[in-house]
């Protein structure tokens, strides 16, 4: 039987071995680039490593690598005998184009995302993936080395085509710069999809729903594949120019809303991954913040440049989008786990100030609240203070396309959309707190509860409205005072208040928000008041002993060090 | 560092799922370089408590310790200084052996030289050498189990947690098994072991717990556990001509109980010690019966796993 020790001096005694057998020259640079190589890949994502070694033998890899291999050359040699000699005169160049844009898109949109998810889900399914959470790497570690590898797969398949869409390149009808922005655009969008992949198998359904989600998930990807390819295509045949006014401010605005919605999945991915004890909210809520100030600055800057449908439909997607995040933040538990309590802040100013980022249903809900107060208060400075000033200097440069917006109107929009929100949201965590006595509240029932409360409370007096033979076919009624979607629509219609109500609603719906915001006080301020904890003994124990080897002469890091042996 | 706290600690560990409790107010510790046997029927909670802390589970009630760090609170020292075993093997797919450790040895932090020496030596312990080339698809059950084994191991953890490590493997293989353990255990390293083959566990724990229906029922070695619930001995001797007078003279007395005749064979048995059965033997003997063979044992583990439980599952 070999003991440990024993086999560390079998294995000690290799080196010497190898040294006594005489190398070839050859071998022996190869040893040396193979242990350059080695220290190389030491820096590397340890996901990716694996994941690299399993994709390239993989026979989905192979067989996807070879078909568009096949499919370029095919492409290639049919293309050019159907164009014949009017290649050297006519723009046949978006043409070729097209063809090997879809033959690239097809495992970049498709292929490229799906494995991303089959990978993470199929992991959790067959347990895998417990094993590499109890090593040393982290949530965000695994899935950054499964970004890494599919950014790999996305590398070679380009690799690829990439002589095929040089050779577009020199055909007449298309420039360069179209050819790089239409392809970093696909490779950003399957980096994208392939967050929302990892996303959807972090939410480890069971193994039926598994593969139901992941069939839902191929045909939308699919769907996505049909739409880009024909937009693009549209695209390739207009040209881009760079001369468009419009062209920068569209990619800038493109490009923040894809780094915050990309920061914001890969966060909420990651807290999937977490274990319970961690603080999964604080570095989600960050960047929530993060996307709606710069959301705000785009709102700004619709106001002033783009007419007043986009201003209110920005809002109207605003207020969606935060009832979601909302429904999320309020069926948290109220419960701080000791690790979390450790990093409160310790002073009441900071816990006033920072509070609203820990974790909490109360902390959450007023978070929320706190972000449409800021549009409530940007949006009208904007439209006066910019468009009033500014607008009236730049008159004729800075507003090309519709009308003034009015201040006080755009304020109304938002007022009335935060209520909404209080309202909702407020009593969604009532419930919420309430069912959280008898049983855990999982991401599906918040959804649910806040769905339905909003289908039983806006859409009831909307039956009743239609019920009705005299009301049916009236239109907005103060009835409908309880129905956000019909009211934030009526703004987005009409640019103001729903005629004959407006002037009620900005009275009635803060009223009624402030008044299940005060409900919800006692408990957020309870949360608020959380104090921080002592770390355990035994961690400072260990913190302070490892503070003191690393002043200490370096040692054997581990037994299997060099110096440990 | 040595510290001096306990590797394994449960404290009053709970866990529920929805109305059932799957482990209820466990607690026990396990000291450095010992061998800890949990055993207890399927369903007992043998798996629950050692994926509560493996990390992969948390409690509902009570805590669980590694080294004096909770699993709930820092997940991340805690795994440091463990290796977990499952019962499953993993299935990662199209990776050779050596990259499979490699990829562990990576994942744990160990870097350059430093790793390779991980996996060459981790591959020589548990016998793997000759398969470093070989696809873990292909391996055979035993061979999995090893390689499963110098995974747990591949960041030299103190602390090993093992789940029916040697459940399907083949006589030669478990003898493997069990000499692993005992050399890991004799290098200083703490485990915790469940098995269902409860004759390896005598042989190879230092101490045992019993769990039934997520309770605790008994801790502590094997003889103090016959010794706190009174353990039975099972006597068996041989008489010549008057097997069945002996009978009747046992069954006379009322400390005996389960006699059995079988020809010249009598067996039965009592809760005393030894001094008890010279005592004995010296009254039948002084009665004129003609005993010729005498012999007593003690209650195996299995015997006292099959008395304290009593076979439930939840």
């Amino acid at each position: 039987m070999t003991s440990i020790e024993d086999s560390k001096q079998d294995a000690g005694e290799q080196p010497v071995l190898a040294e006594a057998v005489p190398l070839s020259p050859a071998a022996r640079r190869w040893q040396t680039v193979e242990g350059w190589l080695s220290r190389l890949s030491d820096g590397l994502n340890p996901i990716l490593v694996k994941e690299a070694r399993q994709a390239l033998r993989s026979r989905q890899f192979t067989i996807t690598f070879f078909l568009m291999l096949a499919a370029g050359w095919t492409w290639s040699i049919l293309g050019l005998s159907m164009l014949g000699p009017s290649a050297y005169y006519n723009a046949t160049g978006p043409t070729m184009f097209y063809v090997y844009y879809v033959i690239l898109a097809a495992p970049l949109i498709v292929v490229i995302p799906y494995t991303a998810y089959s990978s993470l889900a199929g992991e959790r399914q067959d347990r895998t993936y417990e094993l590499v959470s109890i090593t040393g790497l982290e949530a965000s570690g695994i899935l950054f080395g499964k970004l890494c590898s599919i950014g790999m797969q996305m590398l070679i398949y380009l690799s690829a085509l990439l002589p095929c869409l040089a050779f577009t390149y020199l055909l007449r009808g298309l420039d360069i710069f179209t050819v790089l922005l239409v392809v970093f655009y696909t490779c950003l969008l399957s980096i994208g999809l392939a967050l929302g992949g990892l996303l959807l198998a972090t939410l480890s359904p069971p193994r039926q729903r598994y593969v139901i989600v992941g069939v839902i998930f191929a045909v939308s990807l699919f769907y996505v594949f049909g739409m880009v390819s024909t937009l693009l295509g549209a695209m390739v045949a207009q040209g881009i120019s760079l001369d468009d006014p419009e062209f920068w401010s569209v990619n800038l605005s493109l490009a923040l809303l894809y780094a915050n919605l990309a920061a914001v999945v890969f966060l909420c991915a990651r807290a999937q991954l977490m274990s319970p004890s961690q603080n999964r909210s604080s570095a989600i809520r960050v960047a929530l913040t993060i996307a709606h100030l710069s959301a705000v600055g785009w709102f700004a800057w619709a106001v002033l440049r783009l007419d007043d449908d986009f201003v209110y439909g920005m809002l109207y997607l605003g207020t969606i989008i935060w009832f979601l995040c909302g429904l999320v933040m309020v069926g948290e538990s109220d419960q701080l786990s000791s690790r979390v309590r450790r990093a409160l802040p310790r002073s009441a100013i900071g816990r006033a100030l920072f509070g609203w980022y820990m974790p909490g249903s109360g902390t959450g809900y007023t978070f929320v609240l706190w972000h449409m107060l800021v549009l409530c208060i940007v949006a009208p400075l904007m439209t006066s203070a910019l468009v009033g000033e500014l607008a009236q200097a730049l008159s004729t440069t800075v507003r090309t396309v519709g009308n003034y917006n009015a201040p006080d109107r755009v304020f109304e929009a938002c007022l009335v959309a935060t209520s909404y929100l209080a309202i909702y949201l407020g009593l969604t965590r009532l419930i919420l707190m309430a069912v959280r006595r008898y049983d855990e509240v999982r991401l599906s029932v918040r959804f649910l509860t806040g769905v339905l409360l909003v289908m039983f409370l806006g859409g009831g007096p909307w039956v009743l409205q239609i019920a009705n033979p005299q009301t049916r076919n009236l239109n907005y009624t103060l009835l409908q005072a309880t129905n956000p979607i019909w009211t934030l629509s009526e703004y987005c219609m009409y640019h103001g208040p729903p005629a004959g109500a407006g002037e009620v609603l900005v009275i009635v719906l803060p009223l009624a928000g402030a008044l299940i915001w005060a409900l919800n006080l006692p408990s957020i301020a309870g949360q608020l008041n959380a104090r921080r904890v002592a770390m355990p003994e035994r961690v400072v124990e260990e913190d302070r002993a490892l503070a003191t080897a690393a002043l200490l002469p370096v040692g054997p890091a581990n037994p299997w060090s060099d110096e440990a042996n | 560092m040595i510290s001096s706290h306990p590797q394994i600690e449960l404290v009053n560990l709970g866990r529920r799922f929805g109305p059932v409790r799957a482990v209820s107010d466990v607690s026990f510790q396990v000291q450095r370089g010992h061998v800890f046997g949990y055993i207890g029927p399927n369903g007992a909670g043998k798996t629950t408590s050692m994926r509560i802390l493996a990390t992969l589970d948390t409690p509902t009630e009570g805590d669980a310790l590694v080294d004096g760090f909770s699993v709930t609170q820092d997940p991340e020292r805690v795994r440091k200084r463990l290796g977990f075993m499952p019962d499953y093997f993993d299935t990662q797919p199209s990776i050779l052996v050596e990259e499979y450790l490699d990829f562990f040895a990576r994942a744990y932090g160990l870097m350059g030289p430093e790793r390779m020496r991980a996996v060459r030596q981790v591959m020589s312990f548990t016998k793997l050498d000759g398969l470093r080339a070989k696809s873990i698809d292909s391996l055979s059950k035993g061979m999995k189990q090893r390689l499963c084994l110098g995974r747990a191991m591949i960041h030299n953890p103190p602390v090993m947690i093992m789940d029916e490590p040697a459940a399907g493997l083949d006589p030669r293989a478990r003898i493997q098994l069990r000499e692993m353990i005992g050399e890991l255990a004799a290098g200083g390293k703490s485990i915790l072991v469940s098995s269902h083959i409860l004759t390896e566990l005598a042989e190879m724990c230092d101490t045992v717990a019993i769990i039934e229906q997520g309770r605790l029922l008994a801790v502590g070695t094997v003889d103090e556990i016959h010794r706190a619930r009174q353990s039975h001995r099972t006597v068996q001797l041989r008489v010549l001509d008057n097997a069945q007078e002996v009978c009747n003279r046992l069954a006379a007395r009322a400390d005996l109980h389960s006699i059995r005749q079988n020809g010249e064979q009598v067996e039965f048995v009592h809760e005393h010690d030894q001094q008890f059965e010279a005592d004995l033997l010296r009254d039948l003997v002084m009665a004129g019966c003609r005993v010729v063979e005498f012999g007593s044992r003690a209650e195996s583990l299995e015997d006292v796993f099959m008395r304290v439980t009593e076979g439930l599952v939840q």
